[in-house]
């Protein structure tokens, strides 16, 4: 028993790192352009997105969280609406976001330099050491937004909901504001 | 009755003295026009066209509890628009500027006419607004009816898109007695020399308006198959009043205004859409709503109206809230497998998104089903944005549903006029004037402010319809309103037991 036990571990390191290739060469995915961040899930062919946590190694917690992430940066690009969900860290640049529903959701760190956010709902998110350097931020709705450490440098907030929101601890250099004016 | 009598006399004589008045108006626009025609510098030439108006029309079968009957329906196979709206198009049928793409398309659907330009042309409209000027709404704009495409047929798609920012009721240069003139180009020398001979015979530099045209747009000479354009007039009415007032501009006013198609000597357009500014960058700050508490008094209007159904014996099904969008133009140009579907600049449309919907219609809208004898409830809440503040922040709201593709429900359609003072009901304190509550059911019985869903087919035929709202105008920037200042309206769905 013991003897099949030690010959099954030896075979699956062997193929392990095959595996992995087959997965990624079949268009599974294996990592992601989207995220700064290592995952490890494959997409079957009805969208389902499948945990491949073990085969990785990968602490089971820490992979789970980057499979809601990969998923919800899906669900955002395909539906324009992931309220509550957990994107900190996702890479957004350049992304056209119009009108998307983001709020209560988290965003810490996350790379949004160029996005357009025009019209979206950011009320009560998470934004704190985000990156919207240069973001279009227009008429977006950002009640009760947490913007300790967020990078607004260049980003254009013409209208934008700021209610409730403070701006204290955000880099505004140059930053288009709500009343049109440049914050110097 | 012999008050009655003299008001009557009064009204006669005031009507004989506008007819009088406008006629002689008319006459010397059209004296106007004709020397200015004739102004021109060498190579302009002028051609005839006119503003010719759709008939009153409506696009639902009911409205709501209360409110003033709706036009009859408008039976056409594609229904888009508002029902309290009434359009006009600019038309001619001078070979070489009228469109046989559109003409060959309208057989099929409601596309209006088109025509196409090149960069140095111009189109010219002089007429007045004064019978409309305090309409609840009005505007002009240009569209991209049809674009170069070759993987549809006839190489051109349908994209139905806006062009620029609409010209309207906050923002058209009118003179004292209404008079406008409206310049639609994609140069500035064709403007300047319009201008010129316009000033020349006495029109004043004051009521001149400019429509900037992307010369990429006005390209008949560059390309086989140029865009199709078309300039649609919106004229929206709320009370039966106002709907008098669009009848009278339709049938009086319209046959009188003036349209000159305007080809220039063949010299290449300057503007660009960089040019043009965008709606967003029109937007101004404004958290009124959120300053006067009114998301808290939603919240317990919300809670309000659900206890009251809990009372009757009914649960919360669904609670969706309104997304609000402004039309993204440059998405239909660019990909031109989307359809703008003739937005307006000017109106921010709302749906209900949920996750529950079987039919994935285009901005996540809600497919609502009520079965056909259903006693379920759909409560509509939010803010009446026109009430609120300094009362400039939008010119109307207004709310109808559409028939999802093979349904046999009916529909309906209602404007913030008529919802005014519905949330009392549901408020013990007389709070709530600026909230408004409409009821949204099969069969409404007694229910104030609410709209009836007529049940039109088969038993056990399918149902569904989606909701569709519209806020017009900012009337500060003259533009759609901004997303972030409005508080977002709620939709809950009860059904008993």
């Amino acid at each position: 028993m013991s003897k099949q036990f030690y010959w099954s571990v030896f075979f699956l390191a062997l193929l392990l790192p095959f595996m992995l290739e087959v997965a990624s060469s079949s268009s599974l995915a294996t990592t992601d352009s989207n995220l700064n961040l290592p995952v490890c899930y494959m997409q079957t062919e009805d969208g389902k997105i499948s945990d491949l946590g073990n085969l990785c190694q990968v602490p089971a917690s820490n992979n789970i969280n980057s499979t809601n992430r990969v998923a919800g940066v899906k669900r955002l690009l395909d539906t324009k609406e992931c309220p509550g969900c957990n994107l900190s860290g996702a890479n957004l640049a350049n992304k056209v976001l119009t009108f998307v529903n983001l709020s209560n959701a988290n965003l810490s760190g996350a790379n949004l330099t160029g996005a357009r956010l025009i019209g979206a709902d950011l009320s009560n998110t998470n934004l704190t050491n985000a990156n919207l350097k240069g973001a279009k931020l227009n008429g977006a709705r950002m009640i009760g937004t947490n913007l300790i450490g967020t990078n607004l440098a260049g980003a254009n907030l013409l209208g934008a909901n700021l209610w409730n929101t403070d701006l204290a601890g955000a880099n505004l250099n140059s930053t288009k504001m709500p009343d049109g004016t440049f914050h110097k | 009755m012999h008050l009655r009598k003299n008001i009557i006399s009064t009204l006669v004589f005031l009507l004989a003295l506008s007819i009088i008045i406008s006629g002689a108006f008319y006459a010397r626009i059209t004296t106007a026009q004709t020397s200015f025609v004739g102004s021109l510098p060498p190579g302009y030439a002028s051609y005839s066209g006119k503003l010719v108006m759709g008939k009153s029309c409506s696009c639902a079968n009911t409205g709501i509890s209360g409110a003033p009957a709706l036009p009859p329906l408008c039976n056409t196979a594609v229904c888009f628009g508002s029902s309290f709206t009434r359009y006009g198009f600019v038309f001619t049928n001078v070979e070489g500027i009228n469109s046989k793409a559109c003409d060959q398309i309208r057989l099929s659907t409601s596309i209006p006419p088109c025509f196409q330009l090149d960069a140095d042309d111009a189109i010219v409209i002089s007429g007045s607004m004064a019978s409309v000027q305090d309409l609840s709404y009005y505007g002009f704009t240009l569209y991209q009816s049809l674009v170069y495409n070759k993987n549809f047929p006839d190489n051109f798609a349908s994209i139905k898109s806006s062009v620029g920012l609409n010209l309207n009721s906050a923002n058209l240069k009118i003179g004292n007695n209404g008079k406008y003139i409206l310049i639609f180009t994609a140069s500035t020398r064709t403007l300047n020399v319009l201008k010129r001979g316009l000033q020349s015979i006495g029109v004043p530099r004051a009521i001149i308006n400019h429509y900037p045209i992307p010369k990429t747009v006005a390209n008949l000479g560059k390309i086989d198959y140029p865009d199709q354009l078309t300039i649609q007039l919106r004229l929206t009415s709320q009370s039966p009043e106002e709907r008098q007032q669009v009848n009278t501009f339709a049938q009086e006013v319209a046959p009188n205004t003036n349209v000159i198609f305007i080809k220039g000597p063949k010299v290449d357009g300057d503007i660009t859409f960089d040019d043009i500014p965008t709606w967003e960058d029109t937007l101004r700050s404004n958290p009124i709503e959120y300053q006067m508490g009114l998301d808290r008094q939603l919240a317990l209007l919300e809670r309000s109206v659900t206890n009251t159904y809990a009372r009757q014996g009914y649960s919360l099904k669904a609670r969706l809230t309104e997304k609000v969008l402004h039309v993204d133009t440059k998405e239909c140009r660019e990909s031109a497998s989307i359809d703008c579907v003739y937005d307006s600049p000017d109106a921010l449309y709302s749906s209900f998104p949920c996750d529950f919907s079987p039919s994935a219609l285009r901005n996540g809208n809600c497919f609502i089903q009520l079965e056909q004898n259903s006693d379920d409830v759909l409560m509509l809440l939010g803010v009446d944005h026109t009430l609120v503040g300094d009362k400039t922040l939008a010119a109307y709201v207004s709310a109808e549903s559409k028939k999802s593709a093979g349904s046999n429900d009916g529909t309906f359609s209602f404007m913030g006029l008529y919802t005014q003072g519905s949330a009392k009901q549901y408020w013990p304190r007389n709070k709530g004037d600026d909230l408004y509550a409409v009821k949204i059911t099969r069969d409404c019985g007694d229910s104030p402010y609410c709209a009836s869903v007529p049940f039109l087919g088969i038993p056990g035929a399918r149902r569904g319809f989606f909701i569709v709202g519209r806020t017009y105008l900012d009337k500060v920037t003259a533009s759609g309103p901004n997303p972030a200042n409005l508080i977002p309206a709620v939709l809950l769905w009860f059904s008993k037991g």
